[in-house]
């Protein structure tokens, strides 16, 4: 085992590590493409405090939160019944497989026409690609409760209600939170990409037009805000996460002690 | 309500007159079967991978009594407890407790299963794994809040209400459990080899602990093992269970005096002689 000490500094290090070289490296960089990051910093803030901020960050991030509320609010009842019923299973098989091996950039034509680029086209870009990493976690979860847990739940008199409450879903928690993860990060990657096909509001919008008018660093601005976005969705899902599974990570541990 | 003071009852517990304890002894005509299974029979699975486990049992245990289940290992033990618990369909027979026909899990009757891991929820607190049964029939919050911590406290588990499950030793999740079933108040307690995993000097406390809560709250328990020794120092009789298909081979009653001694029980003949009886009894079979 590596000493805590190092990993900690490994963690912060490494991402402030990088910057600084960046900082450095870019310093009186006279290429196009790749200015010096202090001017791409003095950008950011004009960009992001001013009209772009209500026009295209604001319609974003609030797309993204509506898609990914549907998915979970479908995906973890859809999951909950796959996982208990095996027939549901099978009969549901084929289609789920179906729609989870087309990448989100292939089905983009079918909300477009049904939508229109806008609102409803981002955020049903979104659901979809959320949905499918949820509903499989959720399905395995679901179908790996220890049937020992279920049956003592039922023996003190719990009905089928309380047992999916008390037990199976607190159980199955694990494994839906590390889809939870992965559908955050594909989520994300819709969210832009949506803007970036459909040439709506949005920061994927946003990047294109400035790439399109030759706004280098309006572009980088618009990519440094994507990579901000996504740290804020994960820290915001990490401290969800070390709320409700405080439990888990206490209980691997005295696991791998016990061991 | 069946949970006595404690207090009381553990001080007066050593001096007692064994009358006290078995009121039901002294008046036969009184006895009370609570649970009846009669003409049990369970068949796992269909056609040529059938497994017949159990076949044609029949046996009944009175109010308040403790019988415990000895039999060779996959005979079907887990099976019988299943069917008097409602978690199994028998392929025929019945089982009756308290009266009624059990068609699913009995309010009478609670369980402690072998593996403390597994029927312990790892996210629920101590005190929320004893009374979440309690919530589910809508008892209050600070009603079974204080029905918990009692049982707790008669388990010798008082101030780790808080703590989770895997914070605590083995000896002491299996207490949990014991404790769980006792806040239930049920009329009949059944115990799966409720102490196979846990070391042999936690397993005396535990015995003694199980022995002790039965005579405090005057509970039916239906004890399960594999350790003949266990069997007869816990047991007012003991039922001897044949291999598959299985049927009752032998029905022991324990004539040891109570409460019983770890040690000087063990040196009875009667306990000696009753060892014999089983272990011969099981070895026969093979
Ligand atoms: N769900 C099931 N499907 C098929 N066979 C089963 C099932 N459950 C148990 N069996 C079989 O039935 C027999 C009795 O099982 P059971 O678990 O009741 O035995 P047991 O006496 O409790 O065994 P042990 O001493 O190992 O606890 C075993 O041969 C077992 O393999
Ligand atoms: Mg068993």
């Amino acid at each position: 085992m590596t000493s805590p000490v190092v990993l900690r500094t490994l963690r912060f290090g490494t991402p402030l590590g990088l910057l600084a070289f960046w900082w450095f490296w870019s310093n009186g960089s006279e290429s196009l493409y790749f200015p010096p990051l202090s001017d791409v910093l003095d950008r950011f803030v004009e960009v992001w405090t001013g009209p772009a901020f209500r026009n295209d960050l604001v319609p974003s991030v609030v797309r993204f939160v509506v898609g990914f509320a549907l998915a979970l609010i479908i995906a973890i009842p859809l999951g909950t019944a796959f996982g208990l019923s095996s027939r549901l299973r099978r009969d549901a098989l084929p289609l789920t497989e179906f729609s989870r091996s087309l990448p989100v950039a292939a089905i983009v034509p079918i909300p477009l026409l049904a939508f229109g680029p806008g609102f409803g086209m981002d955020v049903s870009l979104i659901l979809f690609s959320a949905i499918f990493p949820i509903l499989l976690a959720t399905t395995d979860g679901v179908r790996g409760v220890d049937p020992q847990a279920v049956e003592t739940a039922r023996v003190y008199g719990l009905n089928m209600r309380q047992v999916l409450r008390e037990v199976i879903l607190p159980a199955a928690m694990p494994p839906i939170f590390a889809g939870i993860r992965v559908a955050l990060a594909i989520g994300i990657s819709a969210m832009v990409i949506a803007g970036m096909l459909s040439s709506s509001q949005g920061i994927g919008a946003y990047v294109i037009l400035a790439q399109q008018s030759f706004d280098v660093l309006g572009t980088w601005a618009g990519l440094v805000m994507i990579g901000l976005l996504g740290i804020v969705i994960n820290g915001t899902f990490l401290l969800i996460q070390s709320r409700v599974l405080a439990w888990h990570t206490g209980w691997r541990r005295a696991a791998k002690e016990g061991s | 309500m069946s949970t006595t003071t404690n207090k009381s009852g553990e001080t007066v517990m050593g001096n007692v007159d064994d009358s006290d304890f078995h009121p039901i002894d002294q008046h036969p005509a009184a006895r009370e079967r609570v649970v009846e299974v009669s003409g049990l029979s369970v068949v796992y699975g269909a056609g040529s991978d059938a497994v017949h486990t159990l076949k044609d049992l029949t046996f009944s245990v009175d109010r308040g009594e403790l019988l415990c289940i000895v039999g060779p290992s996959g005979c079907g033990k887990t099976t019988l407890l299943k069917s008097v618990c409602g978690l199994l369909v028998p392929t025929s027979g019945s089982v009756t407790v308290a009266g009624h026909a059990v068609d699913g899990p009995p309010p009478e009757v609670a369980l402690v299963f072998q593996d403390y891991t597994r029927s312990l929820m790892p996210w629920k607190t101590v005190l929320d794994n004893v009374i979440f049964p309690l919530r589910a029939k809508r008892m209050s919050r600070a009603e079974s809040r204080s029905v918990g911590l009692q049982a707790l406290d008669q388990v010798g588990l008082g101030g780790f209400e808080s703590k989770y499950p895997w914070q605590l030793s083995g000896g002491m999740q299996q207490r949990v459990a014991i404790a769980r079933g006792v806040a239930y108040q049920p009329e009949v307690l059944l115990m799966d080899e409720p102490f196979a995993s846990v070391d042999a000097q936690t397993r005396a406390e535990l015995e003694d602990l199980v022995l002790e809560l039965r005579r405090n709250l005057g509970m039916t328990v239906i004890f399960v093992t594999h350790d003949i020794d266990e069997s007869v120092y816990m047991g007012d009789r003991v039922i001897v269970l044949s291999s598959r298909p299985t049927t009752v081979k032998e029905n022991l009653e324990v004539g040891l005096p109570v409460p019983r001694d770890q040690v000087f029980t063990k040196q009875e003949p009667e306990f000696v002689r009753l060892r014999t009886d089983i272990a011969s009894s099981i070895r026969s079979q093979h």
